[in-house]
């Protein structure tokens, strides 16, 4: 499990500044970025990114149109990463 | 809770394409299991840039057809993680120790600091033990 800590000062109307520490860790929080606020304990809050809604049925006809796609590149592209990965 | 899986850039590149890969069924059953909300992905911010780079210099697609792919990356249930300077120094040390590259150990340091299981198509992945770190190849999957 991931735990990092850091300290902040809630300032008027309950604004909190994530720490710095924080925020370079994790993508989704940033400017303007949603997120989903919940109370576990009487003593813990979580903060979470806001969940899109994955549109399934598009996703799927997305993929298999990106699958029909073959390219003028006859490699497989998993056995290309691997290889990519050991070139640099 | 979700059972949190870190997957290798070999299995996302699987929902991309599907030219002259394997186990494409067990790849789509990742996405299904995700989809029934069974497992939370996660993925280095790393494969983003893999993936990129497959789809130009390996599969030699088109802007637009590379358009399409790379749409999907970011529709794909998929938290991608940055990585950290604590991070950094774990995966160097992984990486050192077991003699794989940054960008291998990367995917296993991930999925140690979330106890989380990887599953990968990538060999060097599953050549590697790191205690209490569960590897799953796609296969087995």
């Amino acid at each position: 499990m991931v735990n990092m800590q850091g300290t902040a000062i809630i300032r008027d109307r309950g604004q909190l500044t994530i720490p710095d520490s924080i925020r370079k860790s994790v993508n989704w929080v940033a400017p303007l970025s949603a997120v989903t606020i919940s109370m576990v304990n009487p003593d813990e809050i979580i903060i979470r990114p806001h969940k899109q809604q994955v549109n399934w049925d598009q996703l799927w006809k997305d993929i298999k149109k990106s699958r029909s796609a073959v390219g003028k590149g006859k490699v497989s592209a998993s056995e290309f990463i691997q290889t990519d990965r050991e070139s640099h | 809770m979700r059972l949190k899986v870190v997957v290798d850039t070999s299995i996302v590149v699987k929902w991309l394409n599907q030219t002259n890969e394997k186990n494409i069924d067990i790849a789509d059953k990742i996405l299904d299991d995700a989809l029934k909300s069974n497992i939370e992905l996660l993925v280095p911010e790393l494969a983003k840039y893999e993936l990129g780079n497959v789809l130009l210099k390996g599969k030699l697609l088109t802007p637009k057809e590379a358009h399409t792919s790379l749409g999907i990356v970011y529709s794909l249930p998929i938290n991608f993680v940055i990585e950290s300077e604590d991070t950094a120094k774990e995966t160097y040390q992984i990486a050192y120790s077991l003699g794989i590259t940054y960008y291998d150990a990367s995917f296993l340091t991930l999925a140690k600091r979330n106890e989380a299981v990887l599953i990968t198509d990538n060999a060097k992945h599953q050549q590697k033990k790191i205690s209490g770190l569960k590897v799953i190849a796609l296969k087995d999957y």
